[in-house]
């Protein structure tokens, strides 16, 4: 019942009051000593509010922010370690693999490298035949998405991003890129 | 040579983390741990459980990250793991026995999460101390609010996020999430009261 609910000595409802307190005070708060000395409550708690912003940040940054970070970052690695790898080449000893995480660090590497590109998501997929992957063909598939310098001509630009990754990959590790889709996933002001 | 991770934007840091950078991956820990660090010690008031918290959840979002839609979703979904893993921990405490710390744990637990003691941002010993004494006060009145306005409040007045972006942390209406963050006000002001 609304008039079982706590109100101000003016008798405005206090759930009222605290809901528009973050607007300017209407005429009635403008003169109404109880409302007014609500209004001080919060601009102390504000007061107080901003004092724990500013101040509590030096010291907790410190705490066991190594440990923590060091911790979580082992289990990480252990699992990228056991991501996917592409096959590079078959010997008489066997198969030679490269992971799927250098390739990509790779190919971003190269991309970005060209003025007003930015890499922002790729994903390498070894060639499949009939649903298949290929084991020994070198020959991967990858989707790139890039944002765009606002400054540069976007179609020469996907040409250069195309020539320099197929370049860079197939001299470092001999996989050749056949199939690379660019997409153009955003602009951003240089 | 590629660019630095800190030349990027965070949207490309975190597509990057999408695909299993883990370089990347180490970025966004150390851009988002001081963040997750005080809002989980405020709702917990507990350091161990806050810092259990937090390594679960950048565990959590080293395993959803290739499924996040866009990377513009990580910092909501960041936030509403941990706030939802905060109120999953207050519950069970509150379904049993609270642990039995004697009060000098209490206080430092509490002084180290809410002060900063020496850090010398306050030029003047008495102002000092005398704001250290209604941090404290406060850090003492947002523990008797419930933790769902509690967690609403922390977002907005602390953590400075938007009403919009809060509705998303906690998957609640924008209307409720003001009306939350109007009632912890109300709570908190007139439990600060007697420190003005």
């Amino acid at each position: 019942m609304r008039s079982d609910r706590p109100r101000l000595g003016c008798g405005r409802d206090l759930d009222e009051f605290w809901s528009t307190i973050d607007e300017a005070p209407t005429a009635h708060e403008r003169i109404c000593p109880d409302c007014q000395s609500a209004r001080n409550t919060l601009f102390h708690l504000a007061a107080v509010t901003t004092s724990v912003r500013a101040g509590a940040r030096p010291r907790l940054e410190l705490q066991n922010e190594g440990t923590l970070k060091g911790t979580v970052m082992t289990l990480v690695r252990a699992e990228a370690r056991r991501g996917t790898k592409t096959p590079l080449k078959t010997t008489h000893l066997g198969t030679i693999d490269v992971s799927e995480q250098a390739l990509l660090a790779l190919i971003r590497s190269a991309a970005s490298t060209l003025p007003g590109v930015r890499d922002l998501r790729c994903t390498v997929t070894p060639k499949q035949v009939n649903g298949e992957e290929q084991q020994d063909t070198r020959d991967v598939h990858i989707k790139l998405e890039v944002a765009l310098s606002s400054t540069v001509k976007i179609p020469e630009t996907l040409v250069l991003v195309r020539e320099r990754v197929g370049a860079v990959v197939e001299a470092q590790t001999s996989v050749i890129l056949r199939h690379i889709d660019i997409v153009v996933a955003d602009l951003y002001d240089l | 040579m590629g660019v630095s991770l800190d030349e990027l934007d965070e949207l490309a840091i975190v597509a990057r983390a999408q695909d299993g950078d883990t370089e990347a991956f180490e970025w966004l820990i150390s851009a988002y741990q001081g963040g997750l660090d005080r809002m989980c010690l405020r709702m917990l008031n507990d350091r161990t459980d806050a810092e259990d918290l937090i390594q679960e959840t950048f565990i959590s979002a080293w395993q959803a990250l290739p499924s996040l839609a866009v990377p513009q979703a990580f910092t909501s979904w960041l936030y509403r793991t941990a706030t939802n893993k905060c109120l999953d921990i207050l519950r069970a405490k509150q379904r049993r026995p609270q642990d039995v710390r004697d009060g000098a744990e209490l206080a430092d637990m509490r002084s180290s999460s809410w002060t900063s003691v020496g850090c010398g941002y306050l030029s003047d010993p008495a102002k000092e101390y005398e704001t250290q004494a209604q941090m404290l006060a406060l850090a003492d009145v947002l523990q008797t609010i419930p933790p769902g306005p509690r967690a609403c409040w922390l977002l907005k007045e602390v953590h400075e996020f938007s009403y919009r972006e809060i509705a998303e942390i906690v998957q609640l209406s924008e209307s409720t999430v003001r009306g939350r963050i109007a009632r912890a006000k109300r709570f908190l002001a007139e439990g600060m009261e007697p420190w003005r």
